[in-house]
């Protein structure tokens, strides 16, 4: 008998739930139709505007903003979409990704690798925004001395320059 | 309003061509249930004991069917007297995971995450099992058992009769219900209107997708592909587990086939259980499981395949389709769907001619035939060899799929020069023909990599990486139709493609091809 009843309340329960699953499910269905976007919505993607154009782009950049934030030299370029503290840590982060936009050698690759791998891994680990943690401590030295750590990269790098494809398509379309 | 009907005709028949192969399988399985009988497919299953669950979650694992290829091997399971919430167990799992799958799973996701998302699949069958089961006691259903079948080639044509017969059974119609239910759903999205739909950030991101997933259909390499998309463009880790599990594992045939079967109320609640159930585990591994230093891309096109496939500025539709039709059908697809095709014309003719089953009466009725040369093996060994060989048969299916370097980079030169000379050309439709084919090569590369143990460094990880989202840009140049951009974005594609390729070769050759001619002789 009790076993009967102890299997009609999980019995109760159970419906329950399902119930409750079921409501949650229409309602979540019903604001999700009326907010549909349409085809000519689709997602485009976004390229930062503070995105360098290569490697030494990004580091003279880097140079820049390192110098305002720490000695407040001028900016001849401000950021737009975001703070100087953002673009600084966005633009260490992408320099393994604008170093291998080049026929830079793996060995000197994994220079820029090496130099950013800890710097980019704090990046990521920080839940609050970099305006409260780039300028304070290690994190700012470290990034102060990218360019002297990669000066013979950087020297690699202009060597051999390549026209680039833009300024090819750029050439080609003229008359 | 007639792009949307045939935009839904369409995705009925995309999720046709991607469930024939495993819908076979799910035939062929199915059959040979029946014809080892109840007996043994109850012994196969745990004979309803405490070790049912834990098998049919391995079984699920190994046997390469989907959520409709499931369907005529749970309708076996359950003429077995296999118990309900055994067979909802292996119904759920099998679809999951398959070793091909699980491979590309562990090569483009977070291994970690692919391991974490095997393990909570056991713990949802096994929680989802017993409920069933404590629910709703005496589910399972007895029936006679067929009478045995003399071996040799008349337990072969036995086989293929049976299937034959499932063919154009029942079950096939819920098989349809599920098909017919991917292509409904297409009529409730909008083309690329689930681009955001699993944004990490997005709180709402894992219950918005457990309301897409349950009548969405998905293969289980399909579904990885969508999992591996996740995790590299940063999308919400809780909705790819909702999408993997419910996607994956349930369609709207499914659930009539579990009506059908328990009753509507039954299947309501145990649905509702599982979707609280998914969504609970999702959102606790969701935030643990986050790839760390990846840059949310915003936005994923992993989902573009549920939604409308026109938009609105297509104007000849029909012949749209058709070419759409035509590029996703895969030759292993069509093969396939010629096999269903024999089957049901066979099950057809037996249908209108044999309806008692007289064919099977008159196989069945000759005695064994004494052997000379031969020997008949005992059950255990064929079982032992038949799941010795299901191993076996998928390593090698994994090295097959994933061939080697030097393969994929023969592939790869001539689908990179198509997609680049159709984006410097202007040729859109071409172009995004090419763009998947060169996604699946370069995921391929990847996986191929960690399959023969020659790891990637992080430079030719980089090189690859530069690729793809030289890819994806193109894409969406293609898409747009901006000539301008797409010949400048498929002339970078082609030097990253070099540079990618050149970090596979050696110093020397790296030498000789950055050295200019004149300077070789």
């Amino acid at each position: 008998m009790a076993k009967t009843n102890k299997h009609s309340q999980s019995n109760r329960l159970g419906r329950c739930l399902c119930a409750l699953v079921w409501l949650s499910i229409a309602l979540l269905g019903s604001s999700m139709l009326g907010c549909q976007k349409s085809a000519s919505q689709e997602e485009a993607h976004h390229i930062p505007a503070h995105l360098p154009a290569n490697f030494e782009q990004a580091l003279v950049r880097i140079e820049q903003l390192v110098a305002h934030v720490k000695d407040g030299a001028a900016l001849e370029q401000k950021p737009t979409e975001v703070t100087v503290e953002t673009e600084l840590r966005d633009v260490v982060r992408w320099l393994p990704e604008l170093a291998a936009q080049s026929d830079l050698k793996e060995v000197d690759w994994n220079v820029v690798d090496e130099a950013t791998r800890d710097l980019i891994d704090s990046f990521s680990q920080a839940k609050e925004p970099p305006e409260k943690w780039l300028i304070q401590g290690e994190t700012l030295a470290n990034i102060a001395q990218l360019p002297q750590q990669l000066a013979a990269v950087r020297e690699k790098y202009r060597a051999m320059q390549v026209p680039d494809v833009v300024e090819d398509a750029e050439s080609e379309n003229q008359p | 309003m007639d792009s949307m009907i045939i935009g839904a005709i369409v995705r009925t028949l995309q999720a046709a061509m991607q469930a024939a192969p495993t819908v076979i399988v799910g035939l062929l399985v199915a059959a040979i249930f029946q014809r080892i009988g109840r007996d043994v497919t109850n012994k196969i299953f745990g004979s309803n004991s405490w070790r049912s669950l834990p098998q049919a979650w391995g079984l699920g694992m190994l046997l390469p069917v989907c959520s409709l290829g499931a369907v005529p091997i749970m309708s076996e399971m359950r003429r077995a007297g296999v118990a309900g919430g055994v067979i909802l167990a292996f119904g759920l799992t099998a679809p999951l995971f398959n070793p091909v799958s699980v491979l590309y799973g562990l090569t483009l996701s977070d291994p970690v995450a692919i391991i974490v998302f095997t393990f909570c699949s056991l713990i949802i069958v096994t929680v989802m099992g017993t409920a069933w089961d404590w629910f709703f006691t005496k589910s399972e259903q007895a029936i006679e058992p067929i009478g045995p079948m003399p071996y040799g080639w008349r337990r072969l044509v036995a086989v293929f009769v049976t299937m034959a017969r499932m063919s154009v059974s029942r079950d096939m119609l819920f098989v349809l219900a599920g098909l017919v239910g991917a292509g409904l759903l297409s009529l409730f999205l909008p083309a690329g209107s689930l681009q955001s739909a699993a944004e990490e950030k997005d709180i709402l991101a894992p219950a918005r997708m457990a309301l897409i997933a349950i009548p969405v259909y998905a293969t289980p390499m399909v579904a990885m592909v969508q999992l591996a998309s996740m995790f590299q463009h940063g999308n919400s880790i809780a909705a790819a587990f909702t999408l993997l599990v419910l996607g994956t594992g349930l369609n709207l045939g499914m659930l009539w086939w579990i009506a059908r079967q328990y009753g509507v109320k039954k299947m309501l609640s145990w649905v509702g259980m599982l979707v609280a159930f998914v969504l609970i585990l999702a959102y606790a591994v969701g935030k643990p499981l986050y790839p760390k230093g990846v840059e949310p891309a915003g936005h994923t096109h992993a989902f573009d395949n549920y939604c409308a496939p026109f938009g609105e500025g297509v104007e000849d539709v029909p012949a749209a389709a058709l070419k759409m039709l035509n590029d996703s059908l895969l030759p292993h697809e069509l093969v396939s769907l010629v096999g269903i095709g024999v089957l049901v014309l066979v099950g057809g003719c037996l249908t209108i001619w044999d309806r008692q089953g007289r064919f099977e009466a008159f196989l069945a009725s000759a005695k064994n035939e004494e052997l000379k040369n031969d020997i008949v093996l005992p059950g255990y060994v064929i079982g032992g060899v038949s799941l010795c060989g299901l191993v076996i048969a998928s390593i090698a299916a994994c090295y097959m799929y994933y061939p080697s370097r030097s393969e994929i980079f023969a592939e790869m030169k001539i689908v990179n020069t198509e997609l680049v000379s159709s984006a410097t050309s202007g040729d859109w439709d071409t172009g995004l023909y090419w763009v998947p084919i060169h996604e699946d090569w370069l995921r391929k590369l990847q996986v191929s990599a960690y399959l023969r143990r020659q790891p990637l460094s992080r430079y030719q990880q980089m090189k690859i990486k530069i690729v793809e989202e030289g890819i994806e840009l193109l894409e969406h140049a293609l898409e747009d139709k901006e000539k301008e951009e797409a010949e400048l974005l498929g002339k970078r594609l082609g030097i990253a493609y070099f540079r990618m390729r050149m970090s596979f070769a050696g110093a020397q050759e790296l030498q000789e091809a950055l050295t200019p001619p004149a300077q070789h002789q």
